[in-house]
């Protein structure tokens, strides 16, 4: 029921290679991938369309997944992989999403290191960590993890 | 709210809330409650640390692959829980490695429970539990539990249960793994000296004490020197002077008269350590600059009454006056100490910090003081210790710049110069400096 082989501009076929590459197809929607996912212990709004299976069987069918913010609530841990009986890379597709978002500017909830400018979080993930830490937001959670260590050799060496 | 209900509400059909119970990772684990027992806490400030010296590292790397050859798999500094980051440019080295929080933030933040802290004071990350998301190094100050960058995994000191290969074979002893200070002495020092001075004052000079005459010698409260001139409206050199010697010691050493001398601040402190809940005051009650305020006004008021104004109300005047053995009772004067002092249900000191008109003269005087007591940063644990926050009776360690990761820069005209901060680092990091001296690397003074 994939849509993908027929049309063929250039973000379908972006995001056809990414699918193909992680192994999305292969996909059984087994769901063991939803029972392991931290997302569903981090969010109060996790649903069936942010779980792994859901993400994945809505990339199947539509290129326009990318626009979607719930694309930037992953973690990219391997919880999903390391279980998968299919052996589909769930981290890998949701790099190459990533990868195609950025690249296409598409992806207004990523966050970039306020020093060097990198890519390193994500606006749900910042508001997870914020609400945490007792609704404190500091500013150390705008850095990324290496400007955060360079930032502690100039203060402290 | 907690995670089920407010996942319930998020879940809507038809416009009411989806029944039924989310299982959570909370649910199956449990997060530890904050330990109150007292002999913990103890232990707690003792625990074992690897502290680190930037001036005798040399970024050799012998650390990482070390410690890298525990974590298994291959022999590289990037599977290392300690890692070195260079500076080339000026020479300089830092090892970024887990520090042991006593309220680690990692614990808060990771969504499977998977991190938790001994009853040895170490924090280890549960291999079983852990699906490396990476959420810890993101919440750390210090980023401190390292996510190898090649296999993906989230690595994080456990001082290796006791005795850390990385500071056994640091050839320049750079890491050293110690317990920290455990002799104590200025405490012994400060509160022999703070009753000693309470039994002066109030037991024996009695009243007296604000003005002190000894032969041709005079100590004056300069508050009263102050509020005598504004009231006679003129100026009588000799009691002038009399001023002069509390606020020349000022100058040169800060308000210690606040944090050694003074009978109500010692009597305050013996409240601090009745007092077990502390409520919150509000916070038109918590201005600093209130007491510069009531020293303007007792002043005004001295000149527009025609006495000394604020003398027949102030606490540490009163206490001596009213409460001393010769004279137990003595009208109104016996109602104004515990009116003021109930003010210490709020803040520890609450009366010095924000009111105080006498402590407001000696801090004019402590702005061009000579010393100073700085946090240095190369010793400073700073988020993962916060003890000198904790202990503070004026409050002036700013918590969230040391949350920051910052060693924070101490107010000297707030300070009272108690010692109490660099009694009870354990590492050291506080010290009197002058005040040309610098405190941190860069610091412009």
């Amino acid at each position: 029921m994939t849509l993908y082989p027929e049309s063929s501009d250039d973000l379908t076929t972006e995001v056809f290679g990414v699918l193909r590459d992680s192994g999305a197809f292969c996909c059984v929607e087994c769901g063991k991938c939803v029972a392991v996912c931290p997302m569903a212990d981090m969010y109060p709004y996790f649903s069936h369309d942010m779980s792994p299976r859901g993400f994945l069987k809505a990339a199947r069918v539509s290129p326009k997944i990318i626009e979607d913010g719930r694309l930037w609530c992953c973690t990219e841990c391997n919880a999903c992989t390391e279980t998968c009986p299919e052996g589909v890379s769930c981290r890998e597709m949701v790099k190459g999403l990533k990868k195609i978002a950025l690249d296409r500017e598409k992806a207004d909830k990523m966050k970039r290191c306020s020093s060097c400018g990198i890519v390193c979080a994500s606006t749900q993930i910042i508001d997870f960590l914020t609400d945490k830490l007792k609704q404190q937001h500091f500013h150390y959670l705008e850095l990324c993890p290496s400007c955060r260590m360079a930032a502690y050799l100039r203060r402290n060496a | 709210m907690d995670l089920n209900t407010e996942r319930q509400k998020h879940h809507t059909q038809n416009g009411e809330a989806e029944k039924g119970i989310f299982l959570v990772a909370d649910d199956m684990f449990p997060r530890p409650k904050p330990d109150r027992n007292f002999l913990n806490q103890i232990r707690e400030r003792r625990r074992p640390l690897i502290v680190f010296d930037p001036v005798k590292c040399t970024g050799c790397g012998t650390c990482e692959m070390v410690c890298s050859s525990r974590n298994g798999s291959p022999v590289v500094p990037s599977s290392a829980s300690i890692r070195v980051i260079r500076e080339e440019r000026y020479g300089k080295n830092f090892a970024i490695y887990c520090q042991q929080c006593r309220e680690p933030f990692c614990i808060q933040v990771c969504p499977l429970n998977a991190i938790e802290k001994g009853k040895d004071g170490i924090v280890r990350i549960d291999d079983m539990r852990c699906v490396d998301c990476g959420l810890c190094a993101m919440a750390c100050p210090e980023a401190a539990p390292l996510v190898d960058p090649i296999s993906g995994k989230v690595h994080k000191c456990d001082l290796c249960d006791g005795e850390p290969l990385c500071v056994a074979h640091c050839s320049e002893q750079a890491l050293v793994f110690t317990g920290g200070k455990r002799f104590r002495w200025i405490r012994l020092l400060r509160w022999p000296i703070q009753l000693a001075a309470f039994l002066l004052l109030v037991v024996i000079l009695m009243g007296s004490f604000c003005s002190f005459v000894a032969g041709t010698f005079q100590v004056s409260c300069p508050l009263g020197v102050l509020q005598n001139i504004a009231s006679t409206r003129m100026l009588i050199l000799v009691s002038a002077i009399a001023a002069i010697p509390l606020m020349l010691l000022t100058v040169l050493g800060g308000r210690f008269f606040c944090g050694w001398l003074c009978p109500f601040g010692f009597f305050l402190d013996l409240m601090d350590k009745v007092i077990v809940k502390r409520l919150r005051l509000p916070g038109f009650l918590r201005t600093r600059s209130a007491k510069y305020g009531v020293l303007a006004a007792s002043i005004g008021g001295s000149y527009a009454l025609g006495y000394q104004a604020f003398c027949t109300v102030c606490p540490i005047g009163t206490l001596c006056r009213a409460y001393g053995v010769q004279s137990v009772f003595k009208g109104y004067e016996l109602a104004i100490l515990p009116a003021v002092a109930s003010l210490e249900i709020g803040d520890r000191r609450s009366w010095c910090r924000y009111y105080c008109p006498v402590g407001a003269l000696l801090a004019l005087a402590a702005r061009i003081g000579l010393i100073k007591i700085v946090i240095g940063a190369r010793k400073c644990k700073k988020f993962s210790c916060m003890r000198c926050a904790d202990i503070c009776p004026m409050g002036i360690v700013d918590r969230r710049e040391l949350i920051e990761g910052i060693s924070p820069r101490l107010a000297m005209e707030e300070c009272i110069f108690c010692m109490r901060c660099i009694d009870q680092c354990p590492y050291g990091a506080v010290k009197i400096r002058f005040r040309w001296q610098k405190a941190m690397p860069g610091e412009q003074v």
